[in-house]
């Protein structure tokens, strides 16, 4: 009888870890939205828009770092000629270590990423522009599934009658909010964090004793060796070793969560870059669409 | 047993070739010490597919223009298949880390049986290229499973075996991390190529240069392979929780 009880809940834990789970055609697991800081823009101006990703609980989706597996979100844009989309701004992601020491810096729950889209000074006043994405994620809980949908948002270029910018309040508070959630500037202070590079090379990041430090770098940042076990501490004090040979800059998100549980990320940079490269505008008109209509 | 044969037919050619020769040079030559000389450079044949074996055995790790580790799996129908018995059979091997359920591995199959994968195991088959794919999934894995695996197996036309790895051994030694990661191994038990099938990082399309074509076209020339290592990029491999890496 023990035994039969035993093999009974032996059997529901392992119907729990793989039984239960939905099947891929259940609908998706993640809702992605498409938010613009502004409704109606001006020619030269730079207004924000933002996508977020409703992950369902316990899946996630990849954050663009130095990740053993999945894939990070592929946003491809296509913008009215002449408009220009800048660099990416991703919230801090979580270490994911899954069997088999694998290491992954996941998104969960809600994540907003954030591009800021520069105007062309020649746009025509009154015109309308179309802005569009093709997005499409990976999102893994036990096992993956890919997903994808189009996003589009529909601006217009302030005319003759309604010059100023028009801010649109439900997408304000919600650019608003996930730029509060993006990892700050390096403090020059050092305070809660500093970081710096060691003559071998690495790089020692100091906060509080006691303080959980992590060090996320991005996709395109030299490669960090052996992140399982250096990228993260309780100590208060990290060293990250690079690959020699690789000569890329160093670039990535520093985490820090104190007693009060209350996490801070900021975003390192070695050397540290211009703001040109910051904003990292690329211009479109490559592939335009139709999205120019006449007033 | 058919690659033990298929061996010894091999040996006992290259044995008449270095007969042929020695025969030749050795015209004024007493027969005895002829014959001897023939015996040793048969030995050395011999030796060498044996010591391609051995050091297939004594690898760990996957490491590019190393031997590849050996091993031995059980495919989805029981049949058991050793790596080293192809290459000492004289096949180039390919191995792809494989999970019906992925995405990434997906893309590449099809109900026709005209995936990038299993179109690129047929051009090569007459090549004399053997194409192995491997579950590294645990038995907990909904992945895995030989039911699950040989029902794709089926579904997809794919002609080559689906060896079951649930303990991640394999998968560990290769560094597996991702499906599908690719590994190709060269006639001498090196691995030529590791990485992603094609270029195209996202699981909705191939890319334009397929990785592991270019790979194998190389090898079959006898040339170095351009691009030998790649990024890989998938799903995670479901290896059973006790799973480490080997050092």
């Amino acid at each position: 009888m023990v035994q039969t009880s035993f093999l009974l809940v032996t059997a529901l834990l392992a119907a729990g870890v793989t039984g239960f789970e939905p099947e891929p055609d259940d609908g998706p697991r993640v809702t992605a939205t498409l938010f613009a800081e502004h409704a109606v823009v001006q020619p030269g101006q730079t207004t924000w828009l933002a996508i977020r990703f409703e992950v369902q609980e316990g899946w996630h989706i990849y954050w663009p770092g130095q990740n053993d597996t999945g894939m990070s979100p592929i946003l491809d844009w296509k913008l009215p000629k002449g408009w220009e989309i800048g660099r990416a701004r991703w919230p801090a992601p979580s270490r994911h270590v899954s069997a088999g020491d694998m290491l992954d810096h996941v998104l969960e729950g809600s994540a907003t990423v954030l591009f800021p889209v520069r105007v062309p000074k020649d746009a025509t006043p009154g015109s309308g522009a179309m802005l569009f994405c093709a997005a499409e994620w990976l999102v893994c809980k036990q096992m993956c599934i890919a997903e994808r949908d189009d996003l589009m948002y529909s601006l217009k270029v302030a005319g003759q009658f309604q010059p100023l910018p028009v801010a649109r309040s439900r997408d304000l508070a919600e650019i608003a909010h996930a730029r509060s959630l993006l990892p700050e500037p390096m403090p020059e202070s050092g305070d809660p964090v500093s970081a710096a590079l060691n003559e071998d090379g690495s790089l020692m990041i100091h906060a509080a004793p006691g303080v959980r430090l992590t060090f996320a770098p991005y996709e395109d940042s030299r490669a960090a060796l052996d992140l399982l076990t250096s990228g993260t501490s309780e100590t208060g004090e990290l060293r990250v070793s690079f690959d020699p040979a690789d000569e890329r800059p160093i670039a990535g998100v520093i985490t820090i969560e104190g007693n009060t549980g209350k996490a801070r990320s900021f975003e390192y940079r070695h050397p540290p870059a211009s703001s040109q490269e910051l904003d990292g505008f690329t211009i479109q008109g490559n592939d335009p669409r139709p999205e120019e209509e006449s007033p | 047993m058919i690659s033990r044969i298929l061996h010894r037919s091999m040996i006992v050619a290259l044995g008449c070739t270095v007969f042929a020769a020695g025969a030749q040079a050795q015209l004024s030559a007493k027969p005895q010490q002829a014959e001897k000389q023939i015996k040793e450079k048969i030995q050395q044949v011999e030796r060498d597919v044996d010591s391609i074996v051995k050091s297939m055995k004594e690898a760990k790790k996957a490491r590019i223009d190393a031997p590849a580790p050996d091993f031995t799996l059980i495919d989805t129908e029981g049949k058991e298949h050793r790596l080293s018995d192809y290459i000492a059979s004289g096949k180039v091997v390919v191995l792809e880390w494989f999970n019906p359920q992925c995405p990434y591995v997906r893309e590449h199959y099809n109900a026709e049986g005209k995936g990038t994968s299993t179109t690129l195991e047929k051009e090569f088959a007459e090549h004399n290229v053997v194409w192995l794919r491997i579950n590294s999934g645990s038995e907990k894995s909904r992945t895995s499973g030989k039911e699950l695996n040989e029902q794709f197996r089926k579904e997809w036309k794919i002609t080559g075996p689906v060896l079951l790895d649930p303990e991640g051994k394999v998968g560990m030694a290769y560094g597996a991390k991702v499906t599908p990661t690719m590994f190709v191994i060269t006639t001498e038990g090196i691995i030529a190529y590791e990485g992603a099938l094609d270029s195209d990082p996202s699981p909705s399309k191939t890319g334009e240069e397929i990785y592991v074509r270019s790979a194998l076209k190389s090898v079959l020339a006898g040339e170095t392979v351009e691009k030998k290592q790649t990024k890989a990029v998938g799903c995670s491999v479901k290896y059973a929780a006790k799973a480490r890496p080997r050092g």
